[in-house]
């Protein structure tokens, strides 16, 4: 059957459309000096420790359906960014595990399941994996799926840098257009030979210069265009200063304490040392929020809420009864606005679980809120949007979608998951059917019986 | 020692006052302790409430299960301020008007003392006060009950007809009561002519008809209604849900575990399955269905057969009780249910002679002890996250069940 849509190996292996950027920060102490370089390689004299973010890009189609298709995995469970100052002006930081945000066409409003198809052939293809249609869940503008298991990714372009090896990705497939990203805040950069498949091929190596600040981040270094003229010897080298404004910013302060508090069957969220709302000098109002991607076996119940909490959004499953084995959907994308910085306990709810024969207790992980303020910058917005290192896109990006474009964000907890103990049926449904029906019968004799007894004992009395 | 005599005004103030108290000390809980007083319905129907002063449907609210009269007659709760206990309050008022009912219902014969302290049984519960003051509204389908009640005592069999139709619109289960009513409303009367030699036909006569075609008018009336307003969202979430619905999680109730499993069987691997267990797929698959059958088999059938017609009351009451013995779903509001029937049957039944005063503290020791038990493993699967499915809670329904079918014999035998 004739399928409309272009694979994506198909691309991805395609040698004639796609172009490579690799953008390397390293630490403004480390001196960087170049062995070799060639029109289309680039070695240096020793490995560059720093941050290395590679991006692909290449036309294409979305298939028939869709309109746009996110993929974005985070395998780190630290905030990276503190622990590697240099990598302060990338964006990835957004929740722990794999997420997935697919927005149909008109098309694929009206042939859903062709939708799902399309989509899922992508998928197959880029992560070895399908969603079944009622997996996912109705976010923002876009359809959500969401887990923390986060599957092997095939396919990947040949000469990464960062290979296997990288901690974030984020895969953007519009109508005609297809971006694949790669982030490791730590690596170690050697050399780029793409002598062999030459395609356009942009290497950026800079530093951050010692005096930017958090909201004007200058960045010097050089760079290498390899592969730009097939009939040139020679690489394009340029020395390159430039500033830029980071959308997402991390304050210095420890981050908050996020911890769960099993209490049976009803785990206390707890969030502690929230930080102070920063003060920087391009922002004005700044807001305090919790972002929350709650697998099914827990809820939060809206109507629970505490006070000074207000519930911006709440997308998935809204059923509050059902055991986590009758819901399909992933489960719950919830944002939170906070009134202050104040200590709080947000109760969860779990759902029952399948019953085990051998396991009285069942292990599930739930996401740490992620915990942010978000401020109106008010000025040089634009910069932030116009950044190379902005991934802020139409749909998906964790909670960017529910803010305006010139909004930043402080962020003030570490990604990760926590373990949530849920106690479940065990035991033989034999014994327990058994068990049941036997008292049920033998419950419906006394009763009967002393209604004979009575019938019995009035007969005795008229005669 | 004498008991001191009071009076029934003085009862009353008494009982007014102590629900004044648990109100005030649940708004004092609300505010400073971790475990909020105010039951989690309350906060269902306030907010179903809401809707329906903005306009909208009251079943846009999740977990609203109850007739949207409910939520119309809570309509100043959502005024805000001290509004948002005009529900508390409508509901204690219910509960005074239920004792107050209770009262004008207790056989006359019965001397003035032991009715003040069969009445005390309901108004200084404290079972009772709680389930009001908390904000669950089952005192307003008892005060509709005993008013059907008392009308039906006074021989104003239409208007006790028109309050039994509507308690049936506010929750399903008063419908146990029609057979009871019908039976004994059959010895009031002659038979129809043309079938006065024919068993059970001969029951029918005018009153039981006239009594039945009011019920059903009163409740067909207001189902109608009720459907004009919100269509098929009505039916569904008053009727539809109660009729199907698999509660799986913990309660009271013999069928709870066997329930939970049967909501996750269509989930499980049936590797992991044993032939038993698929050959008893069929009936733990169907329970929600099967557990209808003893259920109004006795309390629908067999108990009005046996008692309506010689102790109309005492009938009600075990009938209830027995519905709720074996009904699938059981939660201590529940117990509200057949508790307004208790003093009647007490002020008649020979279980509170001397002669058998022991027997009767022994049940209700009983009926404690076992409840006790069931709590117990609940506190530890809810509160402390220990798997007490199988050896606590399965264990101990069946003990609650078993001794509530003991308390039923005992019941019956001694009305």
């Amino acid at each position: 059957m004739f399928h409309p849509y272009t694979f994506p190996h198909t691309i991805l292996l395609s040698t004639t459309t796609m172009r490579r950027r690799i953008t390397l920060i390293h630490s403004n102490a480390d001196e960087v000096s170049v062995k070799d370089i060639t029109s289309s390689s680039l070695v240096f004299d020793a490995g560059v420790n720093g941050a290395v973010e590679e991006k692909y890009s290449w036309s294409s189609t979305s298939g028939s359906y869709i309109s746009q298709l996110r993929v974005q995995i985070n395998r780190a469970h630290e905030l990276d960014h503190k622990l590697h100052n240099w990598s302060v002006p990338f964006a990835y930081s957004y929740q722990y595990g794999l997420h997935v945000y697919a927005q149909p066409n008109s098309a694929g409003i009206e042939h859903q399941k062709l939708f799902y198809d399309d989509v899922n052939v992508i998928l197959k293809d880029l992560l070895g994996m399908a969603v079944q249609p009622g997996n996912w869940i109705q976010s923002l503008n876009s359809l959500y799926y969401h887990s923390s298991e986060i599957p092997a990714l095939s396919n990947l372009p040949s000469h990464s840098v960062v290979a296997d090896l990288w901690t974030s990705l984020d895969y953007v497939q519009t109508s005609d257009s297809t971006t694949l990203k790669l982030f490791n805040p730590n690596t170690t950069f050697t050399s780029y030979d793409v002598s062999d498949i030459l395609e356009y091929a942009e290497v950026g190596v800079f530093t951050v210069e010692a005096h930017s600040s958090r909201d004007e981040v200058i960045l010097s270094g050089v760079r290498v265009i390899l592969n730009e003229n097939n009939e040139s010897s020679d690489p394009k080298i340029q020395r390159t200063v430039f500033h830029t404004k980071p959308r997402h910013r991390y304050l210095s302060a420890p981050s908050a304490n996020i911890l769960i508090d099993p209490k049976g069957l009803h785990p206390v969220l707890s969030i502690s040392l929230i930080p102070q709302a920063p003060a920087d000098h391009d922002i004005d109002t700044c807001k305090l929020f919790a972002y929350l991607t709650l697998n099914k076996s827990v809820f939060f119940d809206k109507y629970q809420i505490p006070e000074n909490v207000t519930i911006l959004a709440q997308h998935g499953t809204k059923d509050l009864e059902l055991p986590a084995y009758s819901l399909e959907e992933w489960g719950t994308e919830l944002l939170l606005e906070l009134d202050s910085a104040s200590d709080l306990d947000l109760t969860l709810h779990s759902r029952y679980q399948l019953p085990n024969k051998s396991a009285s207790n069942v292990t599930e992980t739930i996401d740490k809120a992620v915990l942010f303020y978000a401020c109106d910058a008010i000025s040089d917005s634009h910069i932030i949007s116009q950044s190379a290192f902005d991934n802020k896109q139409n749909i998906g990006g964790s909670f960017e979608g529910f803010f305006t474009d010139d909004c930043v964000f402080y962020h003030l907890s570490d990604r990760g998951t926590l373990p949530v103990e849920i106690p479940t049926l065990e035991g033989s449904a034999t014994m327990i059917n058994l068990a049941t029906t036997a008292a049920l019968i033998f419950g419906i004799f006394i009763v009967l019986s002393s209604v004979f007894t009575r019938f019995q004992r009035k007969k005795e009395k008229t005669e | 020692m004498a008991i001191p005599a009071i009076s029934f005004g003085q009862l009353l103030l008494l009982a007014t006052l102590l629900r004044i108290g648990f109100f005030f000390f649940g708004l004092y809980q609300d505010e400073y302790m971790p475990v909020r007083y105010t039951d989690i319905d309350y906060l269902v129907f306030s907010d179903a409430a809401k809707y329906v002063y903005q306009g909208l449907s009251p079943y846009k609210r999740e977990t609203y299960r109850y007739t949207p009269l409910l939520a119309w007659s809570l309509l100043p709760n959502a005024w805000g301020g001290f509004y948002v206990h005009f529900g508390k309050i409508l509901f204690m008022v219910c509960d005074l008007l239920t004792g107050i009912l209770i009262y004008k219902t207790l056989p006359k014969l019965i001397e003035h003392q032991k009715r003040i302290f069969l009445l005390a049984i309901w108004l200084l519960n404290p079972m009772v006060i709680t389930i009001s003051t908390r904000g669950s509204s089952e005192s307003v389908l008892t005060c509709f009950i005993m008013l059907t009640v008392y009308y039906f005592m006074r021989q104003n069999f239409t208007l006790s007809a028109l309050w039994l139709g509507l308690s049936i619109h506010l929750k399903i289960y008063p419908i146990i009561y029609i057979p009871a009513f019908l039976f004994c409303l059959s010895a009031r009367g002659s038979p129809f002519t043309f079938v006065k030699n024919v068993p059970v036909l001969n029951w029918i006569n005018l009153t039981n008809l006239w009594f039945l075609l009011v019920t059903l008018v009163s409740l067909g009336g207001c189902n109608y209604a009720m459907y004009q307003f919100y269509g098929y969202e009505f039916l569904e979430h008053s009727y539809f849900y109660h009729l199907t619905r698999i509660d799986h999680r913990h309660n009271f109730s013999l069928y709870n575990v066997m329930l939970y499993y049967a909501s996750a069987w269509p989930h499980l691997s049936s590797d992991l399955l044993s032939l038993l267990d698929l050959l008893f797929n069929g009936i733990a698959q169907n329970i929600e269905k099967f557990a209808f059958g003893p259920q109004l088999f006795i309390s629908a059938v067999i108990i009005p057969l046996t008692l309506a017609q010689s102790n109309l009351l005492a009938c009600l009451f075990i009938q209830t009780f027995a519905f709720v013995t074996f009904n699938k779903v059981i939660t201590s509001q529940y117990f509200i249910w057949f508790l307004i029937f208790l003093p009647h049957y007490l002020g008649t039944s020979t279980l509170t002679s001397k002669e058998h005063i022991a027997r009767s503290c022994m049940m209700l020791l009983m009926w404690i002890m076992s409840q006790a038990c069931w709590l117990l493993y609940a506190y530890k699967l809810e509160f402390l996250g220990e798997s007490t499915f199988t050896d606590g809670l399965l264990k101990s329904s069946i003990l609650f069940f078993l001794t509530n079918c003991y308390l039923l014999k005992q019941f019956i035998e001694y009305a």
